[in-house]
């Protein structure tokens, strides 16, 4: 099967993540993991992915949501200009956006992702939702 | 402020309809002496008071109509005071034109007190007192000299009591010391009753402040209880939907069992967290939603559940302006809630509407269905938390009795208000069904 596209998986859920390889890798993509934040900015900037599946509340309660808001930052110096384009898919186990209320004060961007999606999704819906990212015409 | 304005409002009106009464009463008062007793009174005078008190009266009703609290909020107090002071004032006259001293009615002064003791500060009110002890004694101080004409009501007798010295000098201490008590009572309950106020109120603030923290406290469980959850529910999915090999008849039977449960508690789980987010929200972002497309989309989400039921789903748009301050998750998901409910509960091949109508104040939602239907014994403890009706645990065992919870909660956020009719009018006898009204305030359309 050939490869198709690099996903980064950051969550600091090694069973899931092991999951989502199991379910990808299945389906032909590249999965690069990534159990924090920290680690996952190092790997995209490494790695290069495709799309990155997002977990929101890792070891620190906003880690996710600090990964999306460095990669989309405004800011023209900031290091992670040339990947602001990667499509970025919140997974996580928050059911409502508005449980984010943490980090209302952002304003009407303060969540800059492609889609956010509720844990625990199934394996189809996954795929589909990959793929209507990544190939828009799908 | 809003309790200032609401006290305000509350405290005007009050005024209003008594000033109502007082009129009522002394035209009765004076048809029933001038014509049944044949006293001789000075009726110009008195229906001149009267149509003055009247048009008085009157602005105020017009005034309250017309202002917005913020107008007059920095002299608000003042507005009470004068009221007061002018209505004490008309008082002195009605008691001036009919005997002065003489009448009885004079004890009309000790009410104007009391309320004004209720009303207005302590040191407010002892000035209010002082104001009608002057004016009382000037009125039966000035009738004593001649100086102003004395209306006889009462005494037509060679020594009238108006101006017998023992007799003013017994009624001014008398009255003036009855003023004075009756201030020193009504300030004193009033004081006690605005003390007992304020400690209820901190006991409340104190009760909502551990109610908030409970809330995170749940809240932050159910995060936690969240994620162990969904891995294991994503686990079995994985096994079920084939990636790990073929399973055996019998295991995949075992583990679609397991999942009913895993789904049931996932669901729990949302709803606890949702219900306890709301909690803790004191204010959340409202922002102008035009509900007419954002009921659309929502509804697109319940296509395979219907067509599943085979459930004709109606949506009735409005015309007009349904433009609300909403904050657009909340909104639907109080509109998710209703009708995954009306869905759940109701028969196949049955009807689910959603009416929507503009109206220049509010906008009304109507949610209804033809299916089992709320007795109304427990129309209002629906909203109750994990409160499931006997009919509805019969008719679908799975629930979580916190969606309607969620819904009023999520409703009170946006001032928004729910009435439940069941049965409704919308069917004919032989159906029960639920009907849930929702009305929103309405705001101006937006282009």
């Amino acid at each position: 099967m050939p490869v198709k596209n690099k996903i980064l998986i950051i969550d600091d859920n090694a069973d899931l993540r092991e999951n989502y390889r199991t379910i990808l890798e299945s389906h032909g993509f590249k999965v690069i993991e990534a159990e924090n934040g920290v680690e996952g900015l190092q790997k995209v900037k490494q790695d290069t992915p495709d799309l990155i599946i997002l977990d929101v509340m890792m070891n620190d309660l906003t880690e996710g949501f600090h990964v999306a808001q460095t990669l989309r930052s405004k800011s023209t110096d900031s290091e992670y200009n040339e990947y602001k384009n990667i499509p970025i898919m919140i997974l996580s186990s928050i059911h409502k956006k508005y449980d984010f209320h943490f980090d209302r004060d952002v304003g009407t961007e303060w969540l800059p992702v492609d889609i956010f999606l509720n844990k625990p999704l199934e394996p189809d819906v996954l795929i589909k939702k990959i793929n209507e990212i990544l190939n828009p015409e799908y | 402020m809003e309790k200032l304005e609401k006290q305000f409002q509350k405290h005007v009106k009050w005024l209003i309809h008594i000033r109502w009464g007082w009129i009522v009463f002394v035209s009765l008062a004076i048809i029933t002496f001038h014509q049944i007793f044949s006293i001789d009174l000075p009726i110009l005078q008195l229906i001149i008071l009267l149509f003055v008190l009247g048009i008085y009266n009157l602005t105020f009703v017009l005034l309250m109509r017309k202002l917005t609290f913020k107008k007059f909020e920095k002299f608000a107090s003042l507005l009470i005071r004068s009221q007061l002071f002018i209505d004490f004032l008309l008082l002195a006259l009605f008691l001036h034109y009919t005997g002065g001293i003489e009448n009885p009615i004079a004890i009309y002064f000790i009410f104007h007190v009391i309320m004004s003791s209720f009303l207005l500060n302590k040191n407010y009110a002892y000035q209010h007192t002082i104001f009608g002890v002057l004016l009382f004694i000037s009125i039966a101080l000035l009738e004593y000299f001649s100086v102003i004409p004395h209306y006889p009501v009462f005494d037509y007798t060679q020594n009238p009591l108006f101006t017998n010295t023992f007799y003013v000098i017994c009624v001014l201490l008398a009255f003036s010391s009855a003023l004075f008590f009756a201030t020193f009572m009504g300030t004193t309950i009033s004081g006690e009753i605005k003390r007992k106020d304020k400690i209820l109120e901190k006991a409340n603030k104190v009760l909502q402040e551990q109610d908030k923290i409970k809330s995170e406290y749940v809240l932050m469980i159910s995060h936690d209880l969240h994620e162990p959850i969904a891995t294991v529910q994503n686990c079995i999915q994985i096994v079920l939907d084939g990636y790990c090999g073929n399973c055996d008849p019998g295991v995949t039977q075992t583990l679609k069992r397991a999942t009913k449960w895993t789904d049931k508690m996932i669901h729990l789980i949302r709803d606890l967290a949702s219900l306890s987010n709301l909690n803790v929200m004191v204010s959340i972002n409202l922002e102008p939603l035009c509900i007419n497309k954002t009921i659309t989309n929502i509804l697109k989400d319940f296509d395979q559940q219907t067509s599943q039921k085979s459930i004709n789903l109606k949506y009735k748009k409005s015309s007009r302006n349904t433009w609300i301050a909403a904050d657009k998750e909340i909104f639907s998901h109080i509109l998710t809630n209703l009708i995954s409910n009306a869905i759940k509960y109701t028969p196949e091949n049955g009807t689910i509407g959603i009416d929507l109508s503009g109206h220049k104040t509010k906008v009304l939602l109507e949610i209804w269905d033809t299916g089992i239907g709320i007795p109304a014994k427990y129309q209002e403890k629906v909203f109750q938390d994990f409160f499931r009706t006997p009919d509805a645990i019969k008719y679908e065992k799975d629930g979580t009795g916190l969606g309607l919870s969620i819904v009023k909660l999520g409703l009170s956020l946006h001032n928004a208000k729910i009435k439940i009719k069941s049965p409704h009018d919308k069917l004919p006898k032989l159906h029960t069904g639920t009907s849930f009204i929702l009305e929103f305030p309405a705001i101006k359309e937006i282009e």
